[in-house]
């Protein structure tokens, strides 16, 4: 038994010690080996060339693929949210504004006060969905948390600034007369509603501005401004 | 089923690279083991392996596969590539003799243990005295591990005969552990 292992590990070892012996080197496979695939380079080398794409590294390819497909998907996601109007609490809001930022930049002169005033009337909306879950949660669990509150309530002023900014830029394009007077009459309208939805909620800081607000929109909107939509400060 | 060499060949023949890489990663060292043991210099075989090598993409288009498979096809070039070595020397060079006994005087003076030393010997000589079909065996069966399948692809022989010639080399390699007991 014990000279039938010995003869085992003997056989093994000399097997061993056989293929070390027939082996080819390393160095020696690795320039046959360059050779032999340089023999095939000069057809592969035409190929690439008409494929200047394919000339790229791996790790380049891949990245420059990466990143179409993350503008890709971007641009994707801003559109959506854009198009169906999500709400601040949604994760493709800030997607939203981008989107909204490009209109802004890319839209026509002449479209700029309706964009400026839809873009007031959004941020107002917003408000609106966040104050009404704010009373939807008050009413419903009682113990309201006061970070959170606090949280909304930045928000909420955050959009109410935004939404006075864009309600500014609609008043001076009024204003420097860059609408034509059938569209003054409708935007005039739609900026005195929401002037006075955000005096609903407004604060007694903001009142200077909006008297401001009121007495430019007057000057300018003056002899088209609906009945229901004069000014309320002045019946102060 | 569609062999995975023919396939590599197709590719090969229209200048891909990638494919050459493959085929050479798998057929290279088969084939220099194979050269090592039919001329015992490890100089003739690499100058033999570059020699199929380079063959095989100058003679690629010529590869039909309804003749046979790829791997048939390149173990055919190394057989005749011998070949042609041997009838172009006929008779060894003393220098090739000088250089064969100082490689392998080389190596079994190396890191083996005097019992090893011997017996590598000993195998060694054995296989100088194996026919040309058995060092073949010997070269693919023993030293590449490959499957009695793939030798058969390689070699054209049935499993069966493959089993019979690897019985005999095993015979009188075995022959040679029992003689020292």
């Amino acid at each position: 038994m014990s000279n039938f292992i010995t003869r085992k590990i003997e056989e093994y070892r000399c097997k061993k010690s056989l293929r070390n012996y027939f082996e080819p080197g390393e160095d020696f496979l690795c320039e046959i080996k360059k050779l032999f695939l340089d023999k095939i380079a000069p057809e592969e080398s035409t190929k690439k060339a008409r494929h200047s794409w394919f000339n790229l590294p791996e790790v380049l390819k891949y990245s420059l693929a990466s990143f179409f497909g993350l503008i890709f998907l971007g641009s994707g996601a801003a559109v959506y949210a854009d198009k169906t109007n999500v709400d601040y609490s949604h994760p493709l809001y800030n997607f939203k504004r981008v989107a909204e930022a490009m209109r802004v930049n890319l839209a026509p002169e002449e479209q700029l006060p309706i964009l400026h005033n839809e873009l007031a009337q959004r941020r107002l909306d917003e408000v609106k969905k966040i104050e009404a879950a704010d009373i939807l949660v008050t009413t419903t669990t009682e113990t309201v948390i006061n970070a959170d509150i606090k949280k909304h309530q930045e928000i909420i002023t955050k959009l109410r600034n935004d939404m006075r900014q864009e309600v500014n830029t609609v008043i001076s394009e009024i204003e420097e007369k860059h609408v034509q007077e059938i569209s003054a009459h409708k935007l005039c309208d739609s900026v005195s509603d929401i002037i006075k939805e955000d005096e609903k909620r407004g604060d007694g800081e903001v009142k200077e501005i909006h008297m401001k607000n009121w007495a430019r929109l007057e000057k300018n909107c003056g002899d088209f401004i609906n009945a229901s939509s004069t000014n309320p400060l002045k019946e102060d | 089923m569609t062999d995975r060499f023919n396939n590599l060949a197709h590719r090969l023949k229209e200048g891909e690279r990638k494919a050459g890489e493959d085929i050479f990663d798998y057929f290279a060292p088969q084939i220099f083991r194979f050269f090592r043991v039919m001329t015992g210099s490890r100089d003739t075989a690499e100058d033999l392996m570059l020699e199929v090598f380079l063959k095989t993409i100058d003679k690629i288009g010529t590869f039909n596969e309804d003749l046979g498979s790829f791997s048939g096809w390149i173990w055919q070039i190394a057989k005749n590539n011998v070949k042609d070595y041997y009838r172009k020397k006929k008779t060894v060079a003393l220098s090739d003799l000088v250089l064969q006994n100082k490689e392998k005087s080389d190596f079994l003076k190396g890191k083996n243990d005097p019992k090893t030393a011997l017996k590598m010997a000993e195998i060694l000589d054995l296989i100088k005295d194996l026919s040309e079909e058995e060092q073949e065996i010997f070269s693919l069966h023993y030293l590449s591990d490959l499957s009695y399948r793939d030798i058969s692809k390689t070699t054209g022989k049935s499993e069966s005969s493959l089993r019979v010639l690897v019985h005999r080399v095993n015979k009188k390699i075995r022959k040679l552990f029992n003689n020292n007991e």
